[in-house]
C-alpha cells in the first residue's frame, strides 16, 4: 500500500505540474497552433447572448454549430463581422473587435421580430394616453371630461373608470395634469361648474376620492412636486419661494423655503438650487441639511442669475439641472453637458446613465466613468449622441437592462442600440402609434402600451420576450 | 529526548516560542482567507489564476484520496471475516519454533477474503522473523481498557461494557477501569458504580477509579482522568507482577462499542508488530451507535470523519492516533501517561511518545472498527450547535502544533526529513481544515462576482467559472464514490425504509458544501483563532442520546 501510495503520489504530482500551467494558459486564452507562423499565441473571445436565445451565429462566412448564448473562443486578434440569424426575427449584424487575452461581451442582444406581436387590450377609441412614470398605471382619455378617463393597471392587466358613476367631478373638463415619477397620485387641473379647480386624486380601483385643493394652491403655480414616499405633502413653487401644502390637513405652510431657482424631491429630501448657484438639501422643516459635494465649482457663472431649473436627482450627490432653454448641467466636472435644446431625460440610476433627447437626436450620458477630476486632460462624463431622428423625438425609454433605447417620435416607435458599434443599423422602426399620443414601456413585462394609430384602441406590443433568468453562455 | 510536553511552566525564550507557535496556525489561516479576498478585490486576474491552480490541486488530491478510500474500504471488508484467534494461535506456534527462512508461498483454500488474510498473515510472520523480536505468548497478554466518564449516564456506557464482555477470554485477559470524575453528578456516579457491580466477574478485573478534582497541574480534561486511572492500573499490574510490556492499554470514549473481534485483532496486531512497545494501534472509528437517529448533516459529517481515518490508515508513515485507540502500556508509562492539561489527548499522546522516543514511534493501522455515538441533542438546531462544539474540540488538536514545532526545533536526534514531513502534515492539515471549504465554496467565486471592468473584459473572466465548474464536475466522481461507500458502510437501519428514504440518505451528501463550511471550517477557524488570541478551550462533553441500543 505504501509503495502504491508513493507511486500514485508522484504520478499525481507530475499530472498537476503538467496540467496546471496548461489549464492556466488555456484560461487566459493562449493557444498553440503548429507551424512556423503560429506557435503559441494569445487569443480573445466573443460572448454572445440574445433574447430570445437560439440564434444561429455567423462569423464572416463561417457558421458556428452552437447557437446563442455562446462563447466564441480561440479568436486571433482582429475585427470580426458577426451576424445572428433567427427565424421570424430581423438579422443582427456588427463588426466586433477582438484583442489578445480580451473578451468582447455582447450579452444583451435584443433580436427584433420581423413583425412585432401586438395585442389589443382595450377596444374603444381613446384620444390620449397619460403615463404615470415609473408606476404600472396610466390613464386613457376618451373625451374631454373626467368621466371619460379610464385607469389601466399594466401589472394587473385590468382597467376601471377614474371616477365612480356618482362622482360630481365626472362632468369637469380636464385641462392639464401633473404627475410625479414613482407616484400613482395625480394633480389634475380641471374646469367645472365653479370654474378652474385643482383636484388631488389617487386613481384607486373603485375608491378614488378626488380632493379639491384649489383653495390651498396659488392661481398659477410654477411647479408642483411631491415625494412618492410621502404623499401627504405637496410642494408648490411660485416666484422665488416654495409653499408646503398638506391636502389631508387642509394646511398651507407659506414660504416654506425662499430664494429658490429650482427644486426636486428625492429620497425624502428636498434639493434646491439657490440664486447663487449653491445646491442644498433641506429637511422636512425646510432647514438646510447640508450642501452637495463639488458645490464650490458649481458657481453663479454657470447657472446665471436668472431662470428656473428642473432638477433631476440621480444619486445622493449627483444632480442634473435642466434649464428653460434645454441646457443641461451637472453638479460635477465638467458641469455643462449640453448648451441647449434638451427636451427630456430618462435616468437609469442603477447603471449611472441617462438617456436624453433633443428635437432630432438621442444621446446617452454615462456617469460611471470620469467621476474624478484628475487633471487638465480629464474630460469627465460627456454625452454620446447615438442617433438622429428627423421626425422629432417625444419620448425615450431604457430597454433590456440598458442595452437598448426605445424611442417615440411623432408617430413611430423605434429601437436603437445604446452603444452602437460598427456595422450596427441606425435604428429599427417597430411600429406606428397614434400621432401625438404618449406610450408607456414596462421593463418588467417587456410590453409597450400605446394607442393604435387607426382605431385608437389600447394595444400592447411585446418588445422584450420573456427570457430565462440565467442566459449566460 | 526529554521534552516538557505542555504549554504550562515555560519561561523566557521557550514561553515566547510557544506563544509564537500558537499564533502561527490562526495567523496563517486568516492570512490565506483575507489575502485571497483582498487579491480578488485588487487583482482579480491574479486571484482567478490562484483559484484555478488551487481548485486543480484540490481535485487531484481528492481523486488521489478517493483511490485510497476505496482501497482502504476494500481491505476493511476483506478483513471483516478474519479469524483472528486462529491467526493468534498460529503466531504462538510460529514463535514457539521460528523457522530460519521465509515459508514458501502456498495456495490458500477458501474465499478471496480467506486467501487475502492468509497472504497478509504470511507477510506479518515473515516480517517478525526478519526482525528477530518475537512476541510473548498470547496467553500472557493483558488488555487494560480505560473508560473515562465525566457526565455520561449508565445507558451510554453500558453498551460498551457489554461489547467488551463479549470479547473472547475477557474474563482472563481484560482489565477494565471505569475512570469516574469526582465532579460527575451523583446520579451518574451511582449509575457507573451499579454498572461495575453488575459486570463483576465478567472480566479479569473491573473497578471504578475516581479521579479527584483539583489535582495540581491538571486541567479539566479527559487526559487527566485517564492518566489517573492508568496510574492506578500500573499499581495493580505491579502487584500482580504483570510486566507492562505485555499489557495493551486502550483508552475509549465512554460511548465506544467495540466489535466482537476487536481485542483479538488488537492482540494480533500487537504480537505481529516487531516494535510493539513503540507503537500505538489505531482502529477505524465509525459512528454507528445512533446513526439513524440523528439529522442528516450530523450523519454525513461523522461518516466523513470515518472515511478520513480510512484514508489515513493507508499511510502509516504519517498516521497519528485519533479518538479511541490502543498502545503499549509500557510506552504509556515511559512517556508519563496522557497530557493532563490538553483537550486533544488522543493525538497528543502520539506526539508525546514520538518526541520521547526521538522519532522511534509509530501508529499501526488496524482494519477493525469500533463504534461511537454521533452527537445528538434532540432538536436539529441544538444538535447542530453541539456538533459545532464537538468539531471545534476536535479542531482544538491544533494545540499540538506549537508543542510539536517547539520540540522539532530542538529534536536533533529525529531525522530532519521526518520532522519536516510530520510537522508539515500536522500544520497543513489544520490550515486546510480551516481554509479550504471557504476558498472552494465562497472566496473562489469572488473574482467573478466583483468583476471590475478590467477583469470582466478578459478571456480569463469567462474561462475561470467554466474551468472551476468542470473541476467541480469531476470532483463529483469522488462524491459519488463516497456516497456508494457510505451506503455500504452504514449499518442496516432498524426501521424499514422506503426507496425514497434511501435516496434521501444518498442526497444528504449534497449538504457537504454547507456542512463542511459551517460545521467543518468554521469551528476549525474558531479554534485556531482562539489559540492565536490565547483564549484556550475547556473540555466540553458532547450530548449523545440514543433511543435504541447501538446497531451491531
Amino acid at each position: 500500500m505504501l509503495f502504491l501510495r508513493k507511486l500514485l503520489f508522484y504520478l499525481f504530482l507530475i499530472a498537476y505540474l503538467a496540467l496546471c500551467p496548461l489549464t492556466l494558459l488555456y484560461a487566459m486564452g493562449y493557444l498553440f497552433r503548429p507551424g512556423a507562423e503560429h506557435g503559441v499565441m494569445q487569443t480573445g473571445l466573443i460572448a454572445l447572448s440574445t433574447v430570445p436565445p437560439g440564434a444561429s451565429i455567423y462569423l464572416g462566412d463561417r457558421r458556428y454549430t452552437h447557437t446563442t448564448p455562446a462563447l466564441l473562443r480561440d479568436l486571433l486578434p482582429g475585427d470580426y463581422p458577426v451576424r445572428l440569424l433567427l427565424k421570424n426575427y430581423r438579422p443582427w449584424a456588427r463588426t466586433v473587435a477582438v484583442g489578445d487575452g480580451q473578451s468582447t461581451a455582447l450579452e444583451h442582444i435584443l433580436l427584433v421580430p420581423a413583425v412585432v406581436p401586438a395585442t389589443t387590450l382595450l377596444p374603444g377609441r381613446f384620444e390620449e394616453l397619460i403615463p404615470l412614470p415609473d408606476t404600472p398605471r396610466f390613464l386613457l382619455t376618451a373625451g374631454p371630461r373626467l368621466g371619460d378617463v379610464t385607469v389601466y393597471d399594466a401589472k394587473e392587466a385590468r382597467s376601471w373608470p377614474l371616477l365612480p358613476a356618482e362622482s360630481p367631478w365626472r362632468e369637469a373638463r380636464l385641462l392639464s395634469w401633473t404627475t410625479m415619477r414613482g407616484s400613482t397620485t395625480l394633480l389634475l387641473h380641471v374646469r367645472g361648474r365653479e370654474g378652474q379647480r385643482w383636484v388631488w386624486i389617487e386613481p384607486r380601483r373603485g375608491e378614488a376620492r378626488p380632493e379639491d385643493v384649489t383653495d390651498l394652491l396659488p392661481p398659477s403655480p410654477r411647479q408642483l412636486a411631491w415625494d412618492p414616499l410621502h404623499e401627504q405633502s405637496l410642494f408648490v413653487w411660485q416666484e422665488d419661494h416654495v409653499d408646503r401644502v398638506e391636502p389631508a390637513a387642509r394646511a398651507v405652510y407659506p414660504h416654506w423655503t425662499e430664494e429658490v431657482r429650482g427644486c426636486a424631491l428625492w429620497d425624502k429630501t428636498m434639493y434646491v438650487l439657490k440664486p447663487d448657484g449653491r445646491l442644498l438639501r433641506l429637511d422636512r422643516e425646510g432647514r438646510e441639511a447640508g450642501g452637495l459635494a463639488g458645490e464650490a465649482a458649481f458657481d453663479r457663472a454657470l447657472v446665471g442669475t436668472q431662470g428656473w431649473y428642473q432638477l433631476e436627482i440621480l444619486a445622493h450627490e449627483t444632480v442634473l439641472l435642466q434649464g428653460a432653454r434645454g441646457d443641461l448641467l451637472i453638479n460635477r466636472f465638467p458641469f455643462r453637458l449640453v448648451d441647449g435644446g434638451v427636451r427630456g431625460l430618462a435616468p437609469d440610476p442603477q447603471r449611472e446613465r441617462v438617456l436624453l433627447w433633443q428635437q432630432n437626436r438621442l444621446g446617452v450620458l454615462d456617469l460611471s466613468h470620469g467621476a474624478v477630476r484628475t487633471g487638465e486632460a480629464d474630460a469627465g462624463p460627456v454625452v454620446s449622441w447615438i442617433c438622429e431622428s428627423p421626425a422629432g423625438i417625444e419620448q425615450a425609454f431604457w430597454v433590456y437592462e440598458g442595452s437598448q433605447a426605445l424611442v417615440r417620435d411623432q408617430e413611430a416607435v423605434w429601437l436603437v442600440d445604446a452603444a452602437p458599434g460598427p456595422g450596427a443599423p441606425e435604428r429599427q422602426v417597430l411600429l406606428r402609434v397614434k400621432s401625438g399620443s404618449d406610450v408607456v414601456y414596462a421593463e418588467e413585462t417587456g410590453l409597450l402600451y400605446y394607442l393604435d394609430r387607426s382605431t385608437g384602441a389600447l394595444a400592447a406590443a411585446e418588445i422584450l420576450p420573456k427570457r430565462p433568468i440565467l442566459a449566460r453562455p | 529526548m526529554t521534552f516538557h510536553f505542555s504549554r504550562h511552566g515555560l519561561a523566557g525564550r521557550e514561553a515566547a516560542l510557544q506563544r509564537a507557535c500558537e499564533i502561527l496556525p490562526g495567523a496563517t489561516s486568516w492570512a490565506i482567507l483575507l489575502g485571497t479576498l483582498l487579491l480578488a478585490c485588487w487583482q482579480p486576474v491574479a486571484a482567478a489564476v490562484v483559484v484555478i491552480a488551487f481548485a486543480l490541486y484540490w481535485l487531484l488530491r481528492l481523486l488521489y484520496l478517493t483511490i485510497f478510500l476505496v482501497l482502504s474500504y476494500l481491505r476493511l471488508s476483506l478483513e471483516r471475516e478474519t479469524d483472528w484467534l486462529a491467526l493468534i494461535r498460529d503466531v504462538d506456534a510460529f514463535c514457539a519454533s521460528p523457522p530460519q527462512a521465509a515459508a514458501p508461498p502456498r495456495a490458500a483454500a477458501g474465499s478471496l477474503r480467506r486467501r487475502y488474510a492468509a497472504w497478509m498473515h504470511r507477510r506479518q510472520l515473515d516480517a517478525l522473523r526478519r526482525s528477530g523480536r518475537l512476541p510473548p505468548p498470547s496467553a500472557d497478554i493483558r488488555h487494560l481498557i480505560i473508560v473515562p466518564v465525566a457526565q455520561e449516564p449508565r445507558e451510554v456506557v453500558e453498551p460498551g461494557l457489554v461489547s467488551l464482555a463479549r470479547q473472547p477470554l475477557a474474563s482472563q485477559q481484560l482489565v477494565v477501569v471505569l475512570a469516574l470524575e469526582a465532579r460527575a453528578p451523583a446520579a451518574v456516579a451511582a449509575g457507573i458504580r451499579a454498572l461495575c457491580d453488575a459486570y463483576q466477574g465478567r472480566f479479569l478485573r473491573l473497578w471504578v477509579e475516581t479521579h479527584p478534582t483539583g489535582v495540581p497541574g491538571e486541567a479539566r480534561v479527559k487526559g487527566a482522568n485517564a492518566s489517573w486511572a492508568a496510574a492506578a492500573a500500573e499499581r495493580y499490574f505491579a502487584a500482580q507482577q504483570i510486566p507492562p510490556a505485555r499489557v495493551i492499554v486502550s483508552c475509549f470514549d465512554a460511548d465506544t462499542v467495540v466489535s466482537d473481534e476487536y481485542c483479538s485483532g488488537l492482540t494480533y496486531a500487537f504480537l505481529t508488530c516487531p516494535a510493539r512497545t513503540r507503537a500505538s494501534f489505531q482502529p477505524i472509528p465509525v459512528y454507528h451507535n445512533n446513526i439513524w437517529e440523528v439529522p442528516g448533516f450530523a450523519r454525513v459529517l461523522d461518516i466523513g470523519a470515518s472515511f478520513f481515518q480510512l484514508v489515513e490508515a493507508t499511510n502509516p508513515e504519517k498516521l497519528v492516533t485519533f479518538s479511541s485507540h490502543s498502545m503499549s502500556f509500557q510506552a504509556l508509562m515511559e512517556v508519563g501517561y496522557w497530557p493532563v492539561d490538553m483537550i486533544s489527548d488522543d493525538s497528543s499522546i502520539f506526539w508525546k511518545a514520538f518526541i520521547h522516543y526521538d522519532g522511534d514511534y509509530r501508529v499501526v493501522p488496524m482494519y477493525i472498527t469500533l463504534s461511537m455515538d454521533v452527537v445528538n441533542a434532540g432538536r436539529w438546531w441544538k444538535t447542530a450547535l453541539h456538533v459545532y462544539k464537538q468539531k471545534r474540540r476536535w479542531a482544538w488538536g491544533v494545540e499540538n502544533v506549537p508543542l510539536v514545532l517547539r520540540a522539532f526545533l530542538r529534536a536533533r536526534r529525529i531525522p530532519l526529513y521526518d520532522r519536516w514531513r510530520l510537522g508539515f502534515k500536522l500544520f497543513e492539515g489544520h490550515i486546510a481544515w480551516a481554509t479550504w471549504p471557504w476558498l472552494l465554496t465562497l472566496i473562489g467565486w469572488v473574482p467573478a462576482f466583483l468583476a471590475w471592468r478590467e477583469f470582466s473584459s478578459t478571456v480569463l473572466y469567462y474561462s475561470a467559472p467554466r474551468i472551476t465548474s468542470t473541476i467541480f464536475g469531476l470532483a463529483s466522481l469522488s462524491l459519488a464514490t463516497t456516497i456508494v461507500l457510505s451506503l455500504c458502510l452504514l449499518p442496516r437501519n432498524p426501521v424499514r425504509e422506503s426507496l425514497r428514504h434511501k435516496i434521501g440518505h444518498a442526497c444528504e451528501w449534497l449538504l457537504i458544501p454547507l456542512t463542511s463550511l459551517f460545521l467543518g471550517a468554521l469551528p476549525a477557524l474558531d479554534a485556531q483563532t482562539r489559540l492565536m488570541l490565547g483564549r484556550h478551550l475547556e473540555f466540553w462533553v458532547s450530548d449523545k442520546r440514543r433511543s435504541r441500543p447501538p446497531s451491531s
